[in-house]
């Protein structure tokens, strides 16, 4: 008798486990599967990726895999985030590794004079971590990176997420990003805004880098991974001072003996007045889309990757390609130079 | 550690287990250690006020009983009395007594002014000094036999469950439990186990959102309309029974669920028919506690109308300030005591209609409550005389953008409509437990994961959420 009511006990038990399973995926954001579901789904033994892009919102904004992918056959996964600092990056790198191990990572640099401290964005840490299945490492890194009052919402984020039954009913759900799965990880954003008058410098500032030693971190951990670390510089009408915060990655780089691709440097590639999305930091496609065929012909060009584009394993890429293709050319592609300078800008899509 | 806490949610149920996988002879030795344990994850250090309490009244009950010179019964109870109350007096009242004096010394032009005094209040340290007052008062009066193991009578004191938000326990009651074995009872487990959950229901959904309109409101009442001060003290009164009626509910269900059964706290409060009737249903542990130990040794109502008034105040104000160290808490003690002596003053008329007179009865005793509520909550005296005056005034005047939104006033509503339908079929004597034994098994385990999740889903838990205190962790 005692048998049977432990064992209805622990089927109930199972049984209500199983149901707060299920209502904490029907609270839960979606925005983060839509980025990074399809970087998961790939079958671990293949080792699809060749090339992991990370660092922040510029370059999720700034560096579409597809077109690399339709030029030269090598298959990238977007990782990058907003507001990642290195140390945050670091992070999603190794937790990244725990899939899938790509022969390169190419990191921009962006926030290396921001520190932890710095950076309080949790809705994008959510927008990484929320999508990572729940182990010892995920918690490591969220006991490492946050205060200890914290850890909770994002090791159990049906904590933070369960209040959302109220927007849902109201209609006001919100992504945080324009979350496409045939982007693999990137954002397209929809509108020009032009910058205004904005000067080169190629000055440094060694002293302001809080996140030269996550670089140094991120240089070991590639190294001692086998993978292929290349550090750049997304364009942007950044500050001097962020300028000069960038261009002294180049002593880190020589430090590490990694190339430094500061595409600062090449303004004879882009133009201001039409590549950005919001006149300061993030690329609208036209910038993105010159970025994106920068580092894929140097990418090509500097490593010895394997073409994949006829490779069987890699149809569902093709079929993917095919769905970008359609989806650009019904967004961007469909907006004439005026609609674009008068787009309102997405500001979260409704979910 | 906070009912509503993750770190209680992890506690209950491992001190639950190796409870009942302890042999029996130590059980209570595991819930005193855990008993400390829990208060001590405020602050470490107060248990030693704690301990200093029980030993008191524990050497003090012993005492009492073994001496028979009335003299000296009475000389050791006055300080035991004394040392409690002192304890209580230094860290409740000192900075209020300070700032009426300092008040005092300002009205008479004399150049003074108080130190300022920096005292953490202990977490219920007006329940556990009651408990253990009323303990030593009922040895002496030799209604109980006094514990003769100090560590058992430490678990009657410390008892986690009520320890910091009572129901004040009567000795009679726990003390015999302490050393009484309890085994495992499913029944009296799911039993204990419904009743946590309607607690968790009451502080989690109702009072915790109900709070974020009230907190809103109260929190800038001088922009708000009348009508919205007049909704958000109905709300207050319903937040109020939700938050400590909710405590309740988790510290009796918990004491259930280890075998021991406090005393009910909450008797369907706002189905009172008369202020008598609600301060007879409303925190009974504290309204008991006060009549047995006060008003009767005051005389009660033996000695006359007018004596019987007199009383009624006394013990009212003294409730009053008992509840917090403020002046608006004793005008709250004050205007309880004097409804009621008021509705003494009017007899009981013929009655025709006997349902009517009844919802009439209860209407007018809610509305009178919800008036003491509103001073119960507001900021001050003067900020709660600036309410009410509001509340006539400004009826009419634009509404406060409280950020309330539609839904949460939908979801409050619905919950408080479930709660009302619980405490009917409280007040008919049905409870819980009677409800769902009569269904089959399948339909209760559904039943409960159901009200699990609705209580996970609606609930204020979680980042951002300050674990709102229990509203009365702060008397």
């Amino acid at each position: 008798m005692k048998k049977k009511a432990v064992i209805g006990v622990l089927i109930w038990c199972v049984a209500l486990v199983c149901c707060l399973f299920g209502v904490s995926k029907l609270m839960e954001r979606q925005d983060s599967h839509l980025k990074y579901d399809g970087f998961l789904a790939e079958d671990e033994k293949t080792q699809p990726f060749d090339v992991f892009l990370m660092g922040t919102s510029h370059v999720f904004d700034g560096v579409y895999p597809m077109p690399i992918w339709r030029d030269h056959g090598i298959a990238c996964y977007n990782l990058a985030n907003s507001s990642e600092c290195l140390e945050l990056t670091e992070w999603t790198l190794r937790l990244a590794l725990q899939f899938h191990k790509p022969k390169v990572a190419l990191v921009d640099v962006y926030y290396v004079d921001r520190s932890l401290s710095d950076v309080w964005a949790h809705t994008y840490r959510h927008l990484f971590l929320d999508a990572m299945p729940l182990n010892r490492l995920k918690i490591q890194s969220v006991m490492e990176t946050f205060p200890k009052n914290e850890w909770a919402e994002f090791i159990v984020p049906f904590s933070l997420y369960h209040g959302r039954w109220e927007e849902m009913l109201a209609g006001t759900t919100k992504l945080t990003m324009n979350a496409v799965p045939c982007m693999m990880g990137a954002e397209m954003r929809l509108r020009t805004i032009p910058a205004g008058p904005w000067t080169r410098t190629t000055e440094m500032n060694p002293e302001n880098m809080p996140g030269k030693d996550a670089l140094r971190r991120i240089a070991a951990l590639c190294r001692q991974e086998g993978i292929e670390l290349v550090l750049t510089a997304v364009p942007s009408a950044m500050t001097e001072q962020e300028q000069k915060n960038v261009n002294s990655v180049a002593l880190i780089a020589e430090e590490l003996g990694v190339p430094f691709i500061n595409m600062l440097d090449m303004p004879e590639l882009y133009d201001f007045e039409t590549d950005l999305y919001d006149g300061v930091s993030h690329m609208n496609p036209d910038g993105a889309l010159k970025t994106t065929a920068y580092l894929g012909n140097w990418l090509a060009e500097h490593f010895d990757f394997t073409d994949k584009r006829s490779d069987p394993a890699y149809a569902d890429w093709n079929a993917r390609l095919a769905e970008y293709e359609a989806y650009y050319a019904s967004t961007w592609g469909s907006m004439t130079t005026e609609d674009k300078l008068n787009a309102a800008g997405d500001g979260g899509t409704e979910q | 550690m906070l009912f509503n806490s993750y770190q209680f949610l992890l506690f209950f149920p491992i001190v639950t287990i190796i409870y009942f996988l302890l042999p029996r002879k130590v059980r209570w030795m595991w819930l005193l250690v855990m008993s400390y344990y829990f208060y001590m994850n405020w602050h470490a250090e107060y248990a030693l006020l704690m301990a200093s309490s029980t030993l008191v009244t524990w050497v003090c009950g012993n005492f009492v009983s073994r001496v028979r010179d009335e003299g000296k019964r009475k000389a050791v109870l006055t300080v035991g009395i004394v040392i409690n109350l002192g304890m209580l007096g230094y860290f409740k009242y000192t900075g209020f007594f300070l700032d009426l004096v300092q008040r005092a010394c300002n009205l008479l032009h004399i150049a003074w002014t108080a130190p300022r005094v920096s005292i953490l209040l202990p977490v219920g340290i007006s329940f556990f000094v009651f408990q253990a007052l009323g303990y030593m008062i009922d040895v002496y009066r030799r209604d109980v036999e006094p514990e003769r193991n100090l560590f058992k009578y430490a678990l009657f004191v410390s008892f986690f469950p009520q320890l910091v938000a009572g129901p004040i326990e009567r000795s009679k009651n726990l003390l015999h439990q302490v050393s009484e074995p309890h085994d495992f009872d499913e029944k009296r487990v799911r039993e204990g186990l419904l009743i946590m959950m309607l607690g968790f229901f009451e502080k989690v959904v109702i009072a915790d959102r109900a709070c974020i309109y009230v907190d809103a409101i109260f929190g800038n009442w001088i922009a708000a309309s009348g009508r919205q001060i007049a909704l958000s003290t109905i709300v207050f009164s319903i937040q109020d029974l939700g938050d400590f009626g909710g405590y309740s509910h988790i510290a009796i269900g918990a004491a259930r669920v280890l075998g021991m059964h406090l005393m009910t706290n909450f008797r369907q409060p706002y189905f009172a028919n008369s202020v008598r009737d609600f301060w007879s249903r409303w925190h009974v542990s504290l309204g008991t506690w006060f009549r047995d130990y006060l008003y009767f040794p005051l005389g009660g109502s033996r000695k006359g109308k007018r004596r019987k008034e007199l009383n009624t105040m006394i013990v009212y104000t003294v409730s009053g300030l008992w509840h917090g160290a403020a002046l608006k808490y004793v005008a709250w003690g004050m205007l309880n005591g004097a409804l009621q002596v008021i509705e003494g003053w009017f007899p009981k008329p013929k009655i025709r209609h006997p349902r009517l007179h009844h919802i009439w009865d209860v209407a007018r005793t809610d509305f009178l409550i919800a008036i003491t509520m509103l001073i119960f909550r507001a900021g001050s005296m003067s900020a709660a005389v600036g309410m009410l005056w509001r509340i006539v005034t400004a009826w009419n005047a634009p509404n406060y953008a409280t950020g309330f939104s539609y839904w949460q006033a939908v979801c409050v509503t619905i919950c408080i409509v479930v709660l009302f339908v619980f405490e009917v079929l409280h007040e008919k004597k049905i409870t819980m437990t009677q409800l769902t034994d009569r269904l089959p098994w399948a339909v209760r385990g559904a039943l409960y994961i159901a009200a699990i999740l609705a209580i996970v889903v609606f609930g204020v838990w979680g980042p951002g959420y300050n674990a709102q205190a229990f509203i009365y962790f702060q008397f």
